[in-house]
């Protein structure tokens, strides 16, 4: 398989501060990816750079093109939906559909008609009047009609209740999916989203924490909840992460096998939240 | 193609109000005026005449003994109440452009819609064009279109007027009238107007993609400000020349060049003051040798230079400034 992305000493410097410093990855095809990182990590900056939105120093490889430099033949293959927000307020439904017709040759009307029948959206509705649910109904039926090699998501149903979010993941999972294409999406919300993913990318103070397949990580992390008095064998073990719960010390281990853990006490999968909260100690210090 | 037109297309969309409904509105404001125009002049008429209505055929002969200088005032007036009409929907149309320049590449910023058009492959150059193209050509061609519609409209209703007092319409109104030749050189303006107005679309378009905030201030107050300052220390009149220049060449081109027929202030000016010379037709406000001396002179080809270059000025920041906030 070939990377998709690729980069290498990936650097943003704004003005006070450096949103990514140096940063290498590698994303490859058929994947979905999870972009995770507390607030002001670097993962907004990370995207708009794929997207050729900000200019940035290092390499960077999306498609096999440079972004900076060739993001309109870029776009003919790559989707892009940002946080709720970002459709024209004053467009209507049926204008959204002829824009991207007009100027996308990967669109497919049919295909866009077929996923709005399935909702209540109108052509000739304006976004305006639309809920923020529909507005990213109307958003994803769009990109979902495109035949686009990568997708990228940030923070895609920010503010959205639960049906619209639980929703969106599924039709973007059961309808547009499959191994030809690559979707990287950042969230917040990591517990609705663990099961799809395939791949992880922890992002801190605009280094990566961690990459690994979801697969691997299974295998890395084990969670143990511990009675006080095996605390310092558990200690000894070199745990990443301990929190209390009715008394027992849960902990978080990255490396140790099962069959060394086992002992300690009761082992658990943890959810990519743990991970996520044991990786970011410290993030906001 | 089809892509080009899409863009146009969505300007169309987001500005009809102001490049449709507006002129359409403004000219249903005239012709109604007009209309309660020619209702009182009936009334007057009627209760001056006492009703006995003979003025028609007396006219009719009066109209058949009309010296041809006469005649000549009749199409002058004609050209004088057309053209008005024109100007009027053009003082709509210079407003509309103008707000439609400093937010054209600044609002999709501010309201962070800009992603989403970015993440379409469209390049930032097609972008800035298509906004230029539609400034320049789009909406002066959907003004023009209007004004016709009103011209003909209302030399419609001034014929039911005239026929309604037993005159002849053809004599009385079209053929003096001329409003095929004067939607012709109206028409013929519009490019004319796009090569002088391209210097305050390119400041515009430039303002309007650099601004991270307040693109009005910035179009306007900027270059104010440094005339005031010129004026004010005579900077230019140690450098030998006088800071009306400034004004003029400066001020006035970014930012009053989509004033419709500009050029003409400009040509009245070359000329000291003097009215419209030339090709014989006197009574014409446009006249084709205007249009020739407009195209001829370097001040318009100058600006169109600077209006370019700020044009890819524009696409350059387009490309590199970020969300507006």
């Amino acid at each position: 398989m070939s990377a998709v992305i690729r980069a290498r000493g990936l650097t943003k410097v704004y003005r006070n501060s450096r949103a990514l410093d140096g940063v290498d990855f590698d994303i490859e095809a058929g994947r979905i990816v999870g972009l995770i990182g507390p607030n002001g990590a670097g993962k907004t900056t990370a995207l708009k750079a794929i997207l050729g939105l900000t200019d940035f120093t290092g390499e960077l490889s999306v498609l096999g093109f440079d972004p900076r430099s060739q993001r309109t033949a870029l776009m003919n293959h790559v989707c892009f939906i940002a946080d709720v927000a970002v459709l024209p307020r004053w467009i209507r439904v049926g204008e959204a559909m002829d824009f991207v017709e007009g100027v996308h040759p990967r669109f497919s009307r049919k295909v866009c008609e077929r996923f709005l029948a399935k909702t209540k959206l109108r052509p000739a509705m304006r976004v305006k009047e639309l809920s923020k649910g529909m507005v990213v109904q109307l958003h994803l039926a769009l990109v979902m009609a495109i035949d686009a090699k990568l997708l990228v998501l940030d923070e895609p149903t920010l503010g959205l209740d639960i049906l619209y979010r639980k929703e969106f993941y599924q039709s973007l999972l059961n309808e547009y999916f499959d191994h030809e294409k690559t979707i990287i999406v950042t969230t917040h919300q990591v517990e609705e989203i663990e099961h799809i993913l395939t791949d992880l990318l922890f992002i801190k103070d605009g280094k990566i924490a961690l990459a690994a397949t979801m697969d691997a990580v299974g295998e890395r992390f084990t969670e143990v909840l511990v009675n006080p008095d095996r605390r310092e064998a558990a200690l000894a073990l070199a745990p990443v992460y301990e929190r209390q719960v009715f008394g027992k010390s849960v902990f978080l281990f990255d490396g140790p096998t099962r069959e060394q853990l086992a002992a300690l006490g009761e082992l658990h999968k943890p959810s990519v939240s743990d991970i996520f909260v044991a990786t970011m100690k410290g993030a906001y210090a | 193609m089809n892509r080009y037109i899409t863009l146009l297309k969505r300007e169309y969309w987001e500005h009809r109000g102001g490049f449709l409904w507006a002129p359409i509105w403004t000219a249903a404001a005239l012709l109604v005026m007009v209309f309660v125009g020619m209702g009182v002049a009936s009334w007057h008429a009627a209760r001056t005449f006492d009703g006995e209505v003979k003025i028609g055929v007396q006219l009719q002969q009066l109209l058949q003994k009309v010296p041809p200088e006469e005649m000549g005032k009749i199409v002058a007036g004609f050209e004088a109440s057309l053209s008005s009409f024109w100007a009027i929907l053009q003082v709509v149309l210079f407003f509309a452009l103008f707000f439609y320049l400093l937010g054209a590449l600044y609002d999709d910023r501010r309201d962070r819609s800009i992603l989403f058009w970015k993440s379409l492959p469209v390049s930032d150059l097609e972008t800035v064009l298509s906004k230029a193209v539609v400034a320049l050509l789009g909406a002066p061609l959907i003004a023009w279109a209007v004004t016709v519609v009103l011209h003909v409209v209302f030399l419609t209703l001034l014929s039911v007027f005239v026929l309604f007092h037993g005159l002849n319409a053809i004599d009385l109104v079209w053929g003096p009238a001329e409003p095929l030749s004067l939607a012709i050189r109206l028409l013929a303006i519009i490019p004319v107007n796009a090569l002088w107005a391209l210097p305050a679309v390119g400041w515009l378009l430039l303002v309007s993609a650099f601004a991270r905030s307040k693109p009005f201030l910035w179009a306007v107050a900027l270059p104010v400000a440094i005339g005031a300052a010129i004026s004010v220390f005579d900077l230019l009149q140690a450098l030998r020349i006088p800071d009306f220049w400034y004004w003029q060449h400066i001020v006035a081109r970014i930012l009053l060049s989509l004033v419709p027929a500009g050029w003409l202030a400009s040509d009245f000016f070359a000329r000291g003051g003097g009215l419209a010379s030339g090709d014989g037709s006197a009574s014409e406000l446009v006249t084709w040798s205007m249009l020739g001396n407009a195209l001829g002179s370097t001040e318009l080809w100058v600006g169109v230079v600077a209006g370019v270059a700020m044009i890819a000025a524009a696409v350059y920041f387009r490309g590199n400034r970020e969300l507006a906030d």
